[in-house]
């Protein structure tokens, strides 16, 4: 294998190297690096012969880019109509002052939200009514703010659109939005089940009822604007129709949600310079800068050498479940200290290219998209919503409420784990139904 | 017209202060925050009544949800042991690091103007390295209701 390695791939592994340094230690932000990293690709690329601006801009997924444009959009046009606020004042009334049942409807709106939109605004928008709430019932809100973030991971993996490695591998496999419910919704309800089982165990000592008169959060003013509100939410269903039947109507996710989008902003006429000002572009510009880097060592031939050394072993079918389940693992273990985007996105290339080998690659998408959804949940630096919820915990001024790196270990370690082997006992006893993407 | 004649001198906060007395000093003399002068002398910082709320009685997550708050939270209130305590505590521990400063001789359309820039209801003047009072948005709304504006 070594003498089929040439100089551009070794350049290209070192350059890819390079910029997932400079993104994981944060001596740059991750944008900046990502950016520079691509430009170096194309540059060095160019000078080689192996890579060209041409190819770079094909390596971007607009597809990913695009929809998460759009998705940010609406919910920056839903956010201030109160939705959230409502939702929230009728969980605390139906959990009737019972901790544990609210940590119950809180984890599943959560979840159910996370699906279709991004988690990580979701847990931005819950968290704080979340400290709120448990203010005035007078309880811990570390557990709830842990378990929002966790079963938002989790149930953001159920979805093509709800969380970005699901869109990248769906985008890339061409998988549609209810293939990927139908694959990944049975293991992720069984891990969301298991995991807040295992949070109510966790948690059972500060999830016991403080016996007062429950007070609650009141609706009168929690919608702000209820025409905006019924605009957006139609805006938002038609979006989410579009996703059931995108395949057969030859759309992508993307244009679906465009048309939602286009949908809101003819009906709501907002300002359109806020709305714009709403979107993420420092993490749009991230991944266009990965997709190019990835692109440039695609380019180079080191992906398709590295999936032809998988091949031989991917190959054999009884083989095929052990790699699956062994990249699940390792996706969930990279997961959980570093991003998973740059992972999925190397791993996208490499898994595509072992297609060519005659392998059924379809059972690794599904190991992989479990994987780096569920492995997010260990640290609390392996997703953003994590990082959110300690921050909320921080900014709450209940020193019972800091959730410290060690604390989030203490439970993100046992459920990631225990959610890794609910996932790897449907992967292999429901084994057939992951072998179609 | 010149700030000059329409700022409110008042003392300053000095390192080791409790609480209770500068807030003392801002409500008797109607000033929404005074300046904060260190241990060799000059003012780095202030204390602002409002940054004074936000750090001890007002977490951002009853801001976001003001709204939703019905009548029935007296424990989220002030408790009089509460306001004790927060009194006697020392001031440097609620110092907000920035101070923006206009010269004694300013107009007051830029003090306003300035004021609008930093979305701050006051500004302290100073002559050189010298404090010489606040000047507040209600200040300047006083010298024109009393048309002390008119005096040059």
């Amino acid at each position: 294998m070594m003498e089929q390695i040439t100089t551009e791939m070794w350049v290209s592994a070192l350059l890819l190297l390079s910029a997932y340094i400079l993104i994981f230690t944060e001596i740059l932000h991750r944008t900046t690096a990502a950016m520079l990293g691509a430009l170096t690709m194309i540059g060095v690329g160019m000078w080689m012969g192996f890579y060209s601006q041409e190819q770079a801009l094909l390596a971007v997924d607009g597809n990913t880019i695009l929809l998460l444009a759009a998705m940010m959009m609406l919910v920056a046009l839903l956010r201030p109509t109160g939705a959230f606020d409502y939702a929230a004042v009728h969980i605390t009334r139906w959990a009737k002052g019972s901790p544990k049942l609210l940590l119950i409807y809180l984890s599943l709106a959560v979840s159910l939200i996370s699906m279709i939109l991004d988690n990580v605004t979701t847990v931005i928008v819950f968290a704080p009514l979340t400290v709120l709430i448990c203010r005035l019932l007078k309880i811990n809100p570390m557990p709830y703010l842990m378990a929002e973030a966790m079963l938002s991971n989790i149930g953001g993996a159920a979805t093509l659109v709800g969380d970005p490695p699901n869109l990248m591998i769906g985008s890339a496999a061409d998988i549609s939005f209810n293939s990927f419910l139908m694959h990944m919704g049975f293991p992720v309800l069984v891990v969301w089940v298991g995991t807040v089982a295992l949070m109510l165990f966790l948690f059972r000592e500060q999830l016991t009822d403080v016996g007062e008169d429950p007070r609650t959060l009141v609706d009168t003013h929690a919608i702000k604007d209820a025409k905006g509100l019924k605009r957006t939410l139609f805006s938002l269903a038609v979006v989410v129709l579009l996703f059931f039947i995108h395949h057969n109507l030859h759309i992508l996710p993307a244009y679906a949600s465009f048309i939602g989008l286009c949908l809101a902003l003819l009906m709501l006429k907002p300002d359109m310079e806020q709305i714009f000002g709403t979107v993420n572009w420092s993490v749009l510009f991230f991944f266009a800068g990965l997709f190019m880097i990835v692109g440039g060592v695609e380019a180079s031939g080191l992906l398709d050498l590295l999936g032809n050394e998988l091949a031989r072993l991917a190959r054999d079918p009884q083989m095929l479940l052990l790699t699956g389940l062994l990249l699940m693992w390792v996706a969930a273990v990279l997961s959980a200290v570093v991003d998973n985007i740059p992972f999925t996105v190397t791993m996208i290339p490499i898994i595509m290219g072992l297609e060519s080998s005659g392998v059924n690659i379809a059972p690794l998408w599904w190991a992989l998209a479990l994987g780096v959804g569920l492995g997010g949940n260990g640290t609390h630096l392996g997703a953003t919503a994590n990082i959110i919820a300690v921050s909320e915990s921080e900014k709450s001024g209940m020193p019972e409420a800091r959730i410290t790196p060690l604390i989030w270990m203490k439970t993100g370690i046992p459920v990631m784990f225990f959610g890794l082997i609910l996932a790897s006992l449907v992967y292999w006893l429901f084994f057939d139904l992951f072998t179609t993407a | 017209m010149k700030i000059k004649h329409i700022s409110i001198p008042t003392k300053v906060a000095r390192p080791g202060m409790s609480v209770g007395e500068v807030m003392s000093e801002c409500v008797s003399k109607g000033v929404p925050g005074i300046p904060y002068v260190d241990q060799s002398g000059l003012i780095s910082g202030r204390f602002s009544v409002r940054h004074m709320f936000r750090v001890c009685c007002i977490p951002d997550d009853i801001i976001q949800g003001a709204h939703l708050l019905g009548d029935d939270i007296d424990h989220l209130d002030f408790p009089h042991i509460k306001a004790e305590d927060l009194m006697a505590r020392s001031v440097d521990d609620f110092i907000y690091p920035d101070t923006v400063r206009l010269s004694a001789n300013f107009q007051a359309i830029k003090a306003l103007a300035i004021m609008e820039q930093h979305n701050t209801e006051y500004l302290f003047v100073t002559e050189g390295e010298d404090y010489q009072g606040v000047v507040t948005r209600m200040s300047v709304a006083g010298a024109i209701v009393t048309r002390e504006c008119c005096i040059d």
